[in-house]
């Protein structure tokens, strides 16, 4: 195959006045703006551009648009790379580079093309049945390394995408003759119509005819104000008629601000006009590289001026290649003949003058390894004929990937040999090949109609004309094989041949879905829109069934590969999610804070100070808390109020503890549970006044919360009078904590009220302080004597200040400190106290870890109650929250770490959840969750981690102050 | 004020919206109350899903679209969801009556919470502002005519938008996402609006 350029008119793509050049596996190949990579490497008589899959064999230019299995590159270089992407689908641009992905060390000389010696030994399914002994993990290095097409970018995308989300009265997928007669239909019905296109031109399959009727109809389209969208492709069709699509903004000249953009389109009436692939016939070695589809060569020719050989044989089984025939001929490509698979008397095609048709025969072999040479026919023809590019045309199927995503279903047309839709979708109707009319006047007369119809209508009936007699299974008849034949290809992107689909039928893979899995076929790139009908058409006579019967595997979005950037679109970097910031960020930045992210949060996790990292200035500021006093920016604490005459109630409801018995002022701890009755959140729920009540919840947990309240306000308990309001930004919170926090407080200003000896433990007062409203809550996370002091955000940096202001002058004695999250973390595991997420998982019942107290005397019904006593919950093995400590004294266990008699695989008694060390004990100490732990006080288990294996003893809890004196003050 | 995005630029600008007041009225079922304080306080009254009704400084009681011909950012009323509105005013008058008619444990089914902390406005300005905002929020939120508003996912995270003006939006979020947001903001209208005049 040794393609050129065809002169103008042939071309009408391309610009001829702007040549570029670009790279291909470092070979500099010319082309012109509007080429895809493939046209120009087309253009310049390349026709090997790859391997295969699994075998390695020579692989070329198979198709003209997405549905491309074999010419598959890795492009750019470096961040810029997209590895494994279709040269058809491509714009070539000045300075481009692009590199065979699946050849070592070169596309000439490729290692890996020694497993086409081992064919035999490769059939489907092979590494289902081999590599089990001694050990799968022995060959899976070497498997991976063979595995895969392509190398992945080495640095973060660079380039730019975004999303955009667009309303259309009438949405019309395709641009070709059938799409663009139902976009102008439906714009002379007074809809606002929006009409895709995936390629950079309207006109599709009609574009290649050189049909006068073609400009007049776009020139109609663009005057009735349809919005016109070419290089987008629909590649999802979703529930409620949304349809997402891709618009690339590359160009000749590389991509402008943004590459890719993300469209996101709901529309009322949806039209899809997606055309139909061409089906390649089989034949021995029918993947060699210079065998492309019919219609494609065509393309090529007409709409990038480029000959893909010299001397052309269309192997055909279809009237459509006829046409395809003529083109090339009229566009000066010499025919060589055309092999028809049909006898005489079922074929209605027109050979080009001088063309010669070889009826009821076909190719039995093809010579030439990386190109092709030739061909010899077999059947009611036999001979040897020169040609250097085989034109494969067997047939249409209808692109129906999006109508299937949609729900709807497909039925066999014999004649034809394809799938087409059955059912009729509210509001998705599908007009021109798509629906199976391959008649340019019916499917432009039906696409009138369905333009018409009302906006979520259902399209009515219609019977496909179908593309004239073509045979199901085009392969050659066994007896006009030569003794030594090549191998049949089915996927070419695969490697899956005809011999494998039939294996996996002896095999009783008779499900298509099982099928497809088994032996591959249909999977990757594209999807077998080149394979899935051949394939599933020999599984179907291999298992004494219709393709009918066979039926098809489901089409699922994305309709075409979609780079992870443009579904990313701006979600990186800053933007990747929320971070939130503290009001008095600065504040802490001044205290040498060092931030990480915690609950969605940036919030110091330490102040470490010269020769500090973070886990010793954790531990100095542990231990100076509980010497002196700390402050702690709680601002994430969730904050929720609740209002309303049932408030009480509901909050019972709610929280395993009792919360209606709280007097105004009062405050009590709690667990929240889900229905089956796992600890999901804790904290503090305060009384604010008879029917309103301030809840603070764990600072990750305080959206689910809010919104779990809300969905038993409206779903369950639905007669309940109750208002729900989080409020976490609209309160800033600064606890004071540690033996002299009262006196820090009161040099700073604060009401008497607040002192210790009037104002109780699990108390709220409301004050204010500097004229602003602030609640006071005496509460402890740290085991400390503790006020939570909730005040405006914008007031909290003030507050700081002024604390801190005095801890530097008259309050030096009160030996003040800051302190971040992992001080905290330290604290509370010396005191023992849960910490939902860390000590809890999705098992986790609340008599696992102590907070069933009360339950009994509990009279009200609550969320999750009945769950806590199924038997699963009363099961005495049960995992228990304890403490833990290592033998030695010096050791820490670290979080995670197994328990258990035996060194791991064994089953374990348990595992560490939390663990450090303690400044106030001098020695680590952990939490686990242990196997019927309360039991096991003073056991010895072994903690394995990595190896490691460190003695440990179950103590109980807490490690510190276990009267609790000191946070009651 | 701050800008966020040069307000000046012609197709499209951002600025936050500093000293505006919020208020958070919530009521149950069959309550009156805070209808009541609302024509009190001179402020109109929406209960239709997506409206949006103000009065301008010293504009008296008018109820258009928008915050009138005044100066400064009038009294807004926004429904927000069922028994859900939020109160925006530059002037805290209107809002301080409000939040002491319906303050806590004055009436058992309605309650004024003051969100003025919580919540920050920003104004989106300018010809091309529809474009831009296809961008960051689904098309079918988007108030395209004065006098209504829309609580939607502005980039995974919920926000208020208020169609105030065919040029003019103001987008209401949760304070702590206001980075988060504001680059947003920055990022689509780089990539939509940059180079186009």
């Amino acid at each position: 195959m040794s393609g050129y350029r065809l002169p103008a008119p042939q071309g009408a793509w391309i610009d001829r006045s702007r040549p570029l050049h670009f790279q291909f596996n470092g070979r500099e190949v010319q082309g012109y703006a509007g080429d895809t990579v493939a046209s120009a490497l087309l253009a310049q008589g390349i026709v090997h551009v790859g391997r295969s899959f699994k075998l390695h064999r020579p692989r070329g230019i198979f198709s003209c648009g997405v549905e491309e299995p074999t010419g598959l590159l890795d492009v750019g270089l470096g961040a810029h790379r997209t590895p494994n992407t279709r040269a058809t689908d491509i714009a070539a641009q000045a300075g481009l580079q692009a590199f065979t992905g699946n050849a070592w060390p070169s596309l000439g000389f490729d290692l890996a093309a020694m497993n086409s010696r081992l064919a035999a030994f490769l059939p489907a399914g092979f590494y289902y049945k081999t590599f089990m002994w001694p050990h799968w993990h022995l060959f899976e290095p070497t498997i991976r390394r063979l595995a895969g097409l392509g190398t992945a970018a080495d640095a973060p995308d660079p380039d730019r995408y975004d999303e955009v989300s667009v309303s259309a009265e009438v949405l019309v997928v395709g641009g070709g003759a059938a799409g663009l007669q139902a976009a102008l239909s439906a714009a002379r019905a007074g809809r606002q119509v929006l009409l895709l296109e995936g390629d950079p031109y309207l006109g599709g399959w009609l574009g290649t005819q050189d049909d006068a009727r073609l400009a007049p109809l776009i020139d109609r389209v663009v005057q009735a104000g349809v919005q016109v969208q070419v290089r987008t492709t629909a590649v999802g069709l979703y529930d409620h008629r949304l349809v997402t699509a891709v618009q690339s903004l590359e160009t000749a000249d590389g991509p402008g601000p943004v590459r890719e953009r993300l469209w996101k389109i709901r529309a009322r009436q949806i039209i899809l006009a997606t055309g139909a692939f061409e089906r390649p016939m089989l034949f021995p070695d029918n993947d060699r590289p210079g065998v492309m589809l019919a219609g494609a060569v065509a393309r090529y020719a007409s709409h990038y001026g480029v000959a893909c050989g010299r001397r052309v044989v269309v192997a055909a089984a279809s009237d459509h290649a006829y046409g395809v025939a003529a083109s090339l001929h009229a566009a000066g490509i010499e025919v060589a003949a055309i092999v028809d698979r049909r006898d005489a008397a079922d074929i209605n095609g027109e050979a080009p003058a001088g063309v010669e048709v070889l009826p009821g025969s076909a190719i039995v072999a093809v010579s030439g390894r990386r190109a092709v040479q030739g061909v010899r026919i077999g059947g009611a023809v036999q001979r040897d004929l020169a040609a250097d590019l085989i034109a494969s045309h067997a047939g249409f199927t209808p692109n129906v990937n999006l109508y299937s995503q949609a729900g709807g279903s497909l039925r066999w047309l014999t004649e034809s040999a394809m799938f087409v839709p059955r059912t009729h979708l509210a509001g998705v109707a599908v007009v021109g090949a798509c629906a199976g009319l391959f008649t340019l006047d019916s499917a432009l007369a039906q696409a009138e109609r369905v333009g018409q119809l009302t906006p979520g209508a259902v399209q009515p009936g219609f019977e496909p004309d179908g593309a004239g007699r073509v045979p199901a299974d085009t392969r050659a008849e066994p007896g006009w094989l030569p003794p030594t034949h090549g191998k049949v290809f089915v996927d070419l992107q695969n490697d899956v041949a005809a011999s494998d689909v039939e294996l996996a039928a002896r095999e009783n893979y008779r499900s298509v879905e099982h099928f497809k899995r088994y032996t591959t076929n249909g999977m990757a790139t594209d999807q077998g829109k080149t394979s899935n009908v051949n394939g599933l058409v020999i599984l179907g006579a291999s298992t004494g069934r219709e393709p009918q019967d066979v039926g098809t595997t489901k089409f699922r979005p994305p309709y075409k590969p979609v780079t992870l950037g443009a579904l990313v679109g701006g979600r990186t970097g800053p933007r990747y999610r929320p971070l939130k910031p503290l009001a008095a960020r600065d504040w802490h930045l001044r205290r040498g804070a060092l931030f990480e992210e915690f609950g969605g949060w940036e919030r110091p996790a330490a102040y470490p100070q010269a020769g500090e990292d973070l886990v010793t200035a954790a531990e100095r500021e542990a231990a100076q808390v509980r010497a002196g006093v700390g402050l702690f920016d709680g601002s994430p604490l969730g904050k929720i109020e609740l209002y309303g005459p049932d408030a009480a109630d509901f909050l019972d409801l709610m929280y395993v503890g009792t919360m209606s018995t709280l007097p105004v002022g009062g405050a009590r701890y709690g667990a929240l549970l889900n229905e089956n009755g796992i600890v999901v959140d804790d904290g503090i729920v305060a009384r604010l006044g008879p029917q309103h009540f301030w809840v603070n919840t764990t600072s990750g947990g305080v959206d689910a919360v809010a919104l779990g309240f809300e969905e038993w306000l409206q779903c369950e308990y639905v007669n309940h009078r109750v208002m729900v309001m989080p409020l976490t930004a609209q309160w800033g919170n600064v606890t004071v904590s540690g033996p002299n926090a009262w006196q820090l407080l009161a040099r700073a200003g604060f009401d008497e009220a607040l002192a210790p000896g009037v104002m109780k433990h699990m108390t709220l007062r409301e004050s204010t302080w500097r004229g602003h409203a602030v609640r006071v809550l005496r509460a402890s996370f740290n085991g400390e004597l503790g006020y939570e002091i909730n005040l405006p955000p914008s007031q909290c940096e003030a507050l700081l200040d002024q604390l801190w202001e005095i801890s530097q002058g008259q309050g030096q004695d009160l030996g003040v400190c800051a302190y971040g999250v992992e001080a905290l973390m330290i604290m509370r595991t010396e005191k023992g106290f849960l910490h939902v997420g860390a000590d809890t998982d999705g098992t986790t019942l609340p008599q696992d870890v102590g907070l069933a107290r009360g339950v009994a005397k509990k009279a009200a019904n609550f969320v999750g109650r009945r769950s806590m006593s199924r038997p699963a919950g009363q099961d005495p093995e049960r995992l228990q929250l304890v403490g833990l400590q290592p033998v030695d004294r010096r050791t820490r266990l670290p979080v995670g770490a197994h328990l258990s008699p035996r060194p791991p695989p064994t089953q374990a008694e348990g595992f560490v959840t939390s663990s450090c060390y303690s400044p106030a004990l001098q020695q680590p100490i952990a939490l686990a969750m242990v196997r019927r732990g309360k039991q096991r006080l003073g056991e010895r288990l072994t903690a394995w981690h990595l190896g490691a294996a460190i003695e440990a003893e179950i103590v109980k809890t807490p490690f510190y102050d276990a009267a609790g004196e000191r946070l009651r003050a | 004020m701050l800008d966020i995005i040069d307000a000046t630029r012609r197709l499209a600008g951002a600025r936050r919206l500093d000293g505006l007041n919020v208020l958070n009225l919530r009521t149950l079922p069959g309550d009156t109350a805070a209808q009541q304080a609302v024509l009190d306080a001179g402020l109109p009254w929406v209960n239709v899903p997506g409206e949006l009704a103000g009065t301008g400084p010293g504009t008296g009681t008018g109820t258009g679209p928008g915050p009138g011909p005044g100066p400064g950012p009038g009294p807004v009323v926004a429904w927000r969801g069922p028994h859900d509105l939020l109160v925006l005013a530059e002037d805290a008058v209107p809002l301080g009556a409000l939040r002491h008619t319906l303050a806590p444990g004055r009436h058992a089914t309605a309650l004024a919470v003051d969100l003025t902390e919580a919540l920050v406005t920003i104004e989106l300005r300018g010809p091309a502002l529809d474009d831009w905002l296809a961008h960051l929020v689904d098309a079918s939120a988007i108030p395209r005519e004065a006098g209504r508003a829309s609580r939607c996912r502005l980039a995974d995270v919920t926000v208020m938008l208020m169609r105030l003006a065919a040029d003019r939006v103001w987008l209401v979020v949760d304070r702590l996402l206001l980075p988060y947001t504001t680059d947003w903001l920055r990022f689509t209208h780089d990539g939509v609006l940059a180079g186009k005049t």
